[in-house]
């Protein structure tokens, strides 16, 4: 049995049968030690890196954007057929095309001009939470950042079940060793520079203004993978029943 | 049967007017609050300082800070003592001010709109926002809670793309509590207090 297929069984033994369920900080300790070595990682290396990129002319960036976010349909597409979105299944897989092919490699995006505008991605640890799995322990992972164990099985079917992977890294490779492999991590981190770049004065912000920076991080996680698989932005309303 | 019919379309016209009332009081509370920041932040002639405590006083008047402050206590409030709540209360309303005007005095280009909003209760509205950014167009999704308090709209939530910022809040003080105690979150808000 391949390690992929042993992982996916992992987590549906390991974790309730409740897509939203309380999350628990089960390692606590260790995951704030793992933040404070991802904050030191990111002050020295990604924030500054992030920080250059920021200079780039906004074409560039948003060209950059545009590709990493045209790749990412390798992901998203099979996960709307797996959580039965046919719609949105059809309609990124037609935004993948014409990106791909007349937005020259997903460099510019005419999809979005004939109506196939971005929609939210989708990975396989929200599928799992689609199929009713719970999230578990929360997890704090190194360069990572913040999951649970529902989404660190989910991250790692991403990278191998997702079809970029396969044909740059993977077994089903169609080019150049080194080149694949070059072509792969460039994507990913252009992909994770890019993020930190958009995020440079929200990051900052959070910090300056939060009491415990690691508590906060973890309950904007967790709201946004709610989001995600309920695939609704509104926030769980839990001021009806408040009484002061 | 005339008089019925006539007396029935009074009740629903009387009915809908005061649903389409609130409703519309809420977003133009919500639009006149953001104006209001906008101005403060874009007046050249206010000083960081001033801008500071414009903000902070803008906060004061349009948040049910009270509120906001029972709320970020959830769970943990019920275990307090009414002297400890309304310390916290107190000092809750200097660090929320200190925090909102942080926040929000690096922000000038942006607009926002009003979408649309939602009657949740006869004294709930969920109004929804849209703020876009002047420089590359970025949008964001920010729905606003707002609560009739003695009569007066009020603010109690923002929620920023499904992000709701009292629940965050509420999350952060928990695991402050929890991990090190009531009496430190308060020594930690006296120190945010100092520092900004």
């Amino acid at each position: 049995m391949k390690f992929s297929h042993k992982l996916l069984i992992l987590i549906f033994l390991t974790t309730p049968l409740n897509a939203f369920a309380e999350t628990k900080d089960c390692f606590e300790s260790v995951n704030r030690a793992i933040f404070s070595f991802n904050k030191g990682l990111d002050n020295v290396l990604f924030k500054p890196i992030a920080k250059g990129y920021a200079y780039l002319p906004n074409p560039v960036q948003q060209g950059v954007r545009n590709v990493t976010s045209n790749i990412s349909h390798t992901v998203t597409i099979p996960n709307h057929l797996l959580q039965g979105n046919f719609n949105n299944f059809f309609h990124d897989s037609g935004r993948f095309l014409v990106n791909t092919t007349f937005g020259i490699l997903g460099i510019f995006d005419p999809a979005a001009g004939i109506g196939l505008n971005k929609l939210e991605p989708e990975d396989y640890g929200q599928t799992f939470g689609v199929w009713g799995v719970g999230p578990g322990c929360y997890l704090m992972l190194p360069i990572f950042g913040p999951s649970t164990v529902r989404d660190a099985v989910g991250k790692v079917a991403n990278t191998v079940l997702d079809p970029f992977y396969m044909v740059t890294v993977g077994d089903s490779t169609v080019f150049d060793n080194n080149f694949g492999d070059q072509t792969y991590y460039l994507e990913r981190g252009f992909d994770v520079v890019d993020f930190r770049s958009q995020n440079l004065k929200s990051f900052d912000n959070l910090e300056k203004n939060s009491l415990d920076l690691y508590a906060s991080t973890r309950s904007l996680y967790l709201q946004r993978r709610e989001n995600l698989i309920s695939n609704n932005t509104k926030s769980e309303d839990e001021w009806k029943d408040f009484s002061r | 049967m005339k008089k019925i019919a006539f007396i029935l379309f009074l009740l629903i016209s009387v009915i809908s007017n005061n649903v389409i009332a609130i409703e519309k009081n809420a977003e133009t509370f919500v639009m006149e609050t953001t104006t209001k920041a906008k101005s403060i932040i874009l007046d050249t002639k206010l000083n960081d300082q001033q801008k500071r405590q414009q903000l902070e006083n803008l906060a004061l008047n349009t948040v049910d800070v009270e509120g906001l402050a029972k709320f970020t206590l959830g769970e943990e409030g019920k275990k307090l003592s009414e002297k400890q709540i309304s310390e916290f209360v107190k000092i809750f309303m200097v660090f929320f001010s200190k925090n909102i005007s942080s926040k929000l005095k690096d922000y000038s280009d942006q607009d926002v709109t009003i979408t649309g909003s939602k009657k949740i209760s006869d004294i709930y509205v969920l109004v929804n926002s849209k703020i876009t950014n002047a420089k590359d167009k970025q949008e964001i999704l920010v729905d606003w809670r707002v609560f009739l308090v003695n009569g007066k709209l009020t603010i109690r939530d923002l929620v920023v793309e499904g992000l709701s910022l009292a629940r965050t809040q509420r999350e952060e003080f928990a695991s402050i509590i929890g991990n090190k105690g009531f009496e430190a979150l308060i020594e930690n808000l006296k120190e945010y207090i100092t520092k900004n």
